[in-house]
């Protein structure tokens, strides 16, 4: 099987999961594409949950992000977002806005590479 | 399960994503066999759980609510197949949550693998068949394979519970039909098992999957209908009727069926069961009042009557939370030997602002209402406690035996016989001390189940005997195959067993009759010397009556009556 990862130089990468072993790269692509239709709306409810200072809906998008990621990356991804919402739903008044922009960058890396794959 | 067949899949899902991916791994185990139905928000799903299914995929997190919200909505027997829950969370937090809603199976989003996947499948149809299959004789009449009582009175409630119901527009019809018996004494109890069947048919047929039908017993049906307005309610129940009016060939005989039908809507009972049950109960008696063979919608003018009888009801609710009932006991006597041998225990009410209330003036409402069942457990759990009491204190002979009347609701309900058993066990005692009163007629209505549970009881050594006997046209042939052991002789013809000659060859034929079969006999409503002689004379076994007490008695003057013929 090819490998389904985008490495970047540093050796580092989001895209690469060996849950999804048992699709046919066919599938998996089909899949992906799903990802690049989907996800960027994702992520931007949880860029305007951010900017609107909304803990309960930033939750519910990471809570998302977090299943969705889990299917396509090894990368500690998935386990920061579930990290993050239960720290917005058990404190309250904490300023998360950095560890949000952060998850935001990496999904943005993360559907960098999808395109990059589909485009391979 | 045949690996072949086509598998209907119910995926509910809002993710885009997760459904892909489940989409996928179910096209891959699968095939072609896989018909996927894919519901994606919360209203759909609630339509789509209702339609056929074999299994049902969901996500724990649907719209802003969770999978539970939109299960407890639904009865877990309604659920055409078993769900299987997706979810995001950790399983073990919402496990024991989700069994109740018909939950079979929680699996992890992260964890899922497709042959994970394909064993919940399999495991979870074959679970959820064997459930089908148990439930099926659990919850449904065996004759009419409607729902039972029970189930019917439960699944009542969890309407009047849910709050998504529109009162407006839900209605309880209450139907019984016309001239049962008069179908089963002509033609037989074979051919009124039948026209009960075709009525079930005729209500299967023409309400919809949704509707909730059930055999109360007996030849009593109800249907709780929704989403019926006021203008198109007639409609239905012309419909009904109209069906029901068919007539039904059954061999060489033409029988035609008919029914009343009382209507209640649920606002009118303000969403309580027990008023809504009255008011449809009266609704279906004024319509046979108006010679049968119709329905009638509860309206206000009967409102004075129900309330009369809501209120009762509410009262008797309060009568035994409040410890307001109290049992008298009636002398059971040897006539030849001229010992006590038994009591009767009767119930009585002890009203806060009326007194002492007749059983003839509550116990139809109780009975009605459901209510019988609370009071009937309560009366054998007191006869039994005072007949302990009794025992430990020496007041009462050897073999003595306590009578309780039972009512055919509370054999029902199937769970009388383990009460019995509850209340020997804890009281020490053999069942043999224990004698159980059935009217005539709830044995003929009810003959079949009720005969089961009769026997149950025979296996504790608890007599049976039939109450009123005389009064309930049995037919020979019935009283042969039932489980009972003594006969009690109506007090219409013992009143006039002295002076008048058919009531005298009429207790003297119930006698003999008895005595072929093997069953005691007991006189009811003894008054004078000279009726105990005639009974004496003809050979009856016991009697009771006011011959044998001057006043109610209560426990401990009862001792004192037992005292008083031993010393």
């Amino acid at each position: 099987m090819l490998s389904r990862g985008v490495e970047h130089s540093d050796g580092y990468r989001e895209l690469s999961n060996s849950a999804l072993d048992e699709f046919s790269t066919a599938d998996y692509r089909a899949l992906l594409e799903v990802y690049l239709d989907v996800m960027p709306k994702t992520v931007a409810a949880l860029e305007q949950a951010c900017e609107e200072d909304n803990a309960a809906k930033a939750a519910a998008t990471l809570h998302k992000l977090k299943s969705n990621t889990s299917y396509i990356c090894d990368s500690d991804l998935p386990n920061c977002c579930d990290l993050l919402e239960r720290q917005l739903l058990s404190v309250a008044g904490n300023d998360a806005t950095k560890d949000i922009q952060l998850i935001i960058s990496r999904c943005r890396i993360l559907l960098d590479e999808i395109a990059t794959y589909l485009k391979s | 399960m045949d690996a072949l067949e086509a598998l209907n899949i119910l995926v509910i899902e809002d993710d885009p994503i997760d459904l892909s991916i489940i989409k996928t791994r179910l096209k891959h185990i699968y095939g072609d066999r896989a018909r996927i139905q894919v519901a994606s928000n919360y209203l759909d799903a609630s339509s789509r759980l209702r339609d056929p299914f074999d299994v049902c995929l969901m996500d724990y997190q649907l719209d802003f609510m969770t999978a539970f919200e939109l299960l407890k909505r639904l009865s877990p027997e309604d659920l055409p197949g078993p769900v299987i829950l997706i979810t995001g969370e950790d399983p073990v937090e919402i496990e024991s949550e989700g069994v109740n809603y018909g939950v079979f199976e929680f699996l992890n989003k992260s964890e899922i693998t497709e042959s994970l996947l394909r064993r919940a499948i399999t495991y979870c149809r074959a679970r959820h068949q064997d459930l089908r299959r148990i439930a099926a004789m659990a919850h449904h009449d065996q004759l009419t394979n409607l729902l039972n009582r029970h189930t019917f009175f439960e699944r009542f409630q969890r309407l009047l519970d849910d709050k998504f119901v529109d009162a407006d527009q839900t209605y309880l019809l209450y139907l019984d039909a016309d001239n049962f018996k008069a179908i089963n004494d002509t033609y037989g109890h074979n051919v009124g098992d039948q026209v009960l069947v075709f009525i079930s048919d005729a209500l299967k047929q023409n309400l919809r999957n949704t509707d909730i039908v059930a055999r109360l017993g007996g030849d009593e049906f109800v249907a709780v209908v929704q989403g019926v307005n006021r203008e198109s309610l007639p409609r239905l129940a012309e419909k009904l009727m109209n069906a029901l009016r068919e007539p039904l060939k059954i061999g060489e005989s033409i029988i035609r069926v008919s029914v009343s039908c009382g209507i209640v809507r649920f606002s009118q009972g303000g969403n309580c069961q027990e008023d809504l049950m009255i008011m449809a109960d009266q609704a279906m008696y004024r319509a046979k009042g108006r010679g049968r063979d119709n329905y009638l919608i509860f309206d206000e003018s009967m409102n004075m009557a129900g309330r009369l009888k809501a209120q009762t009801v509410q009262q008797l609710r309060s009568a035994l939370q409040n410890d307001e009932f109290f049992l008298v006991f009636e002398p059971q006597l040897n006539i030849a030997e001229q010992k006590m041998v038994g009591a009767e225990a009767l119930i009585r009410w002890q009203h806060p602002l009326n007194g002492v209330v007749s059983p003839s003036e509550f116990l139809p409402v109780a009975e009605s209402s459901g209510l019988i069942v609370p009071i009937g457990r309560w009366v054998v759990s007191r006869a039994l406690k005072t007949y302990h009491q009794w025992l430990t204190t020496k007041a009462i002979p050897e073999n003595f035996r306590i009578a309780v009347n039972v009512s055919p609701k509370q054999l029902l309900t199937k769970d009388f016989v383990d009460l019995v058993v509850e209340e020997l066990y804890k009281l020490d005692l053999k069942g043999e001390c224990l004698q159980v009163e059935i009217s005539e007629h709830a044995m003929l209505t009810e003959s079949e189940f009720v005969n089961e549970e009769l026997i149950r009881l025979s296996k504790l050594g608890v007599t049976i005997a039939i109450d009123d006997f005389g009064t309930g046209y049995s037919s020979i042939t019935k009283l042969s195959e039932m489980n009972i052991d003594c006969l009690k002789l109506d007090m219409k013809y013992v009143s006039r067993v002295c002076d008048d000659k058919h009531s005298r060859c009429l207790v003297e034929s119930f006698v003999f009759l008895a005595k072929q079969f093997n069953y005691s006999t007991i006189a009811e409503g003894v008054e004078t010397p000279e009726q105990e002689q005639v009974l004496k004379d003809i050979g009856c076994d016991m009697a009771q009556g006011w011959l044998y007490r001057d006043v109610d008695l209560l426990a401990e003057q009862f001792v004192g009556k037992i005292n008083g013929q031993l010393g």
